[in-house]
C-alpha cells in the first residue's frame, strides 16, 4: 500500500518536475478515483503551486517606463525637428501663422509616485516625486540642447 | 439502471465532436461518481464537458477524448475539493465572486504560513521552481547542489505544502 502510494507521489512529483498537470496522468487519475481521501491533499497542493505561480513578479519597472519612453522619444523628435527644420525654406505665402515656440509637459502619477517631463525647444527638464515610508525623494534631471 | 447513465448533454447532435463528447459521456459518468458524492456528480459532468465544448479548438482531433475529459473532471473535483477545505458554505461548482476574493487572500496567507514552516532550503527550492520558475538545474547550479538533492527537498517541501497550514496531510 505505502509503495503504492509513493508511485502515485512519485507520479505526481514527475509532472510537476516536468511542468505538466499531474491530472493528465492515467495514474494519478485511477489512483485519485480508488483513494478519494488523497484527493484533499493533492487538492492542497495543487492550490498552493497555483498560489506560488500566480505570485510571480512581473516586470512592473519595465510596464511603467514605457509610455515614459515613448513620450520622451515623441518629445525628443519634436526638438530634433524644430532645431533642424532648413532656415532657407520659406512658410508659405498663404500661412499667416507660424510655430515660434512649444512645449509639451508630461505627467505621470502612479503607486505613490509622481514624474513630470516637461520639454522646450532646447531644454528638457524631469521632476520625480516619490515617498519611501515617510521620507520624500525629489530628483530632477534637467538637460539642454546645443 | 440506464436511466440512471442518461444525461441530457445540451450539445448539438450534428457537430463530430459533440458526438464524440456523447459517447464519452457514460464513462465519464462513471468516473465522475467515483471522485465526488452521488448528489454533485451530474453537476462535475455538465461542467466537464461544457468545458471540453468551449475549448474544443485546443483539443487534438487524432486523440482519444475519453482522457481529456478524465483530466478536465479530476482538475475540476480537485478545485472544487480545495474550495471546500476553505470556505464550507460555498457550493462545490460555483463560487460567488466575493468568496473568491476573500478566499484568494486566505489562500495567500495560509501559503506564507507554510513556506515559513518549511526549512530554509526546502523553501529556497520551492520558491524559485514554483514561484520564480528556475529550472532544476538552474536551481542545481546557483545553490551548488546536485540536480537530485534539489529534486528531494522540492518533492519534500510540496509534500508539506500537500500537508497544510495544520499538517492534515498523511505526510
Amino acid at each position: 500500500m505505502t509503495t503504492e502510494r509513493e508511485t502515485f507521489l512519485a507520479a505526481v512529483d514527475e509532472a510537476l518536475d516536468a511542468r505538466r498537470d499531474p491530472c493528465e496522468v492515467a495514474l494519478v487519475q485511477e489512483w485519485i478515483a480508488d483513494h478519494p481521501e488523497d484527493g484533499d491533499e493533492l487538492a492542497r497542493l495543487f492550490r498552493g503551486v497555483d498560489v506560488l505561480a500566480r505570485s510571480r513578479p512581473r516586470p512592473r519597472a519595465s510596464r511603467k517606463l514605457v509610455p515614459m519612453i515613448a513620450a520622451i522619444a515623441f518629445v525628443a523628435l519634436g526638438v530634433h525637428l524644430w532645431t533642424r527644420a532648413p532656415k532657407s525654406v520659406e512658410p508659405p505665402r498663404t500661412s499667416c501663422s507660424r510655430i515660434v515656440s512649444f512645449s509639451l509637459e508630461v505627467t505621470r502619477e502612479s503607486e505613490g509616485q509622481s514624474t513630470m517631463v516637461r520639454s522646450e525647444p532646447d531644454h528638457t527638464e524631469r521632476n520625480q516625486v516619490s515617498r519611501l515610508g515617510s521620507t520624500l525623494i525629489v530628483s530632477r534631471l534637467e538637460s539642454r540642447l546645443p | 439502471m440506464e436511466a440512471s447513465i442518461a444525461l441530457d448533454t445540451g450539445l448539438p447532435d450534428e457537430d463530430p465532436f459533440a458526438g464524440r463528447l456523447a459517447a464519452e459521456t457514460p464513462r465519464l459518468r462513471s468516473y465522475a461518481a467515483r471522485l465526488m458524492p452521488s448528489m454533485e456528480v451530474d453537476d462535475l459532468v455538465q461542467e466537464t464537458l461544457a468545458r471540453a465544448w468551449r475549448y474544443r479548438s485546443a483539443f487534438d482531433a487524432d486523440k482519444e477524448v475519453g482522457p481529456w475529459l478524465r483530466t478536465t473532471a479530476l482538475r475540476l473535483a480537485l478545485d472544487a475539493l480545495a474550495r471546500r477545505g476553505r470556505e464550507p458554505s460555498v457550493g462545490a461548482l460555483e463560487e460567488e465572486p466575493a468568496a473568491v476574493e476573500s478566499s484568494a487572500n486566505d489562500e495567500h496567507e495560509d501559503v506564507d504560513r507554510l513556506l515559513a514552516r518549511l526549512d530554509a532550503v526546502e523553501r529556497d527550492v520551492l520558491v524559485r521552481f514554483h514561484r520564480l520558475g528556475h529550472s532544476i538545474d538552474e536551481i542545481s547550479a546557483s545553490l551548488r547542489l546536485p540536480a537530485g538533492t534539489v529534486k528531494s527537498h522540492l518533492h519534500r517541501a510540496r509534500r508539506k505544502l500537500a500537508s497544510g497550514p495544520r499538517g492534515e496531510g498523511r505526510g
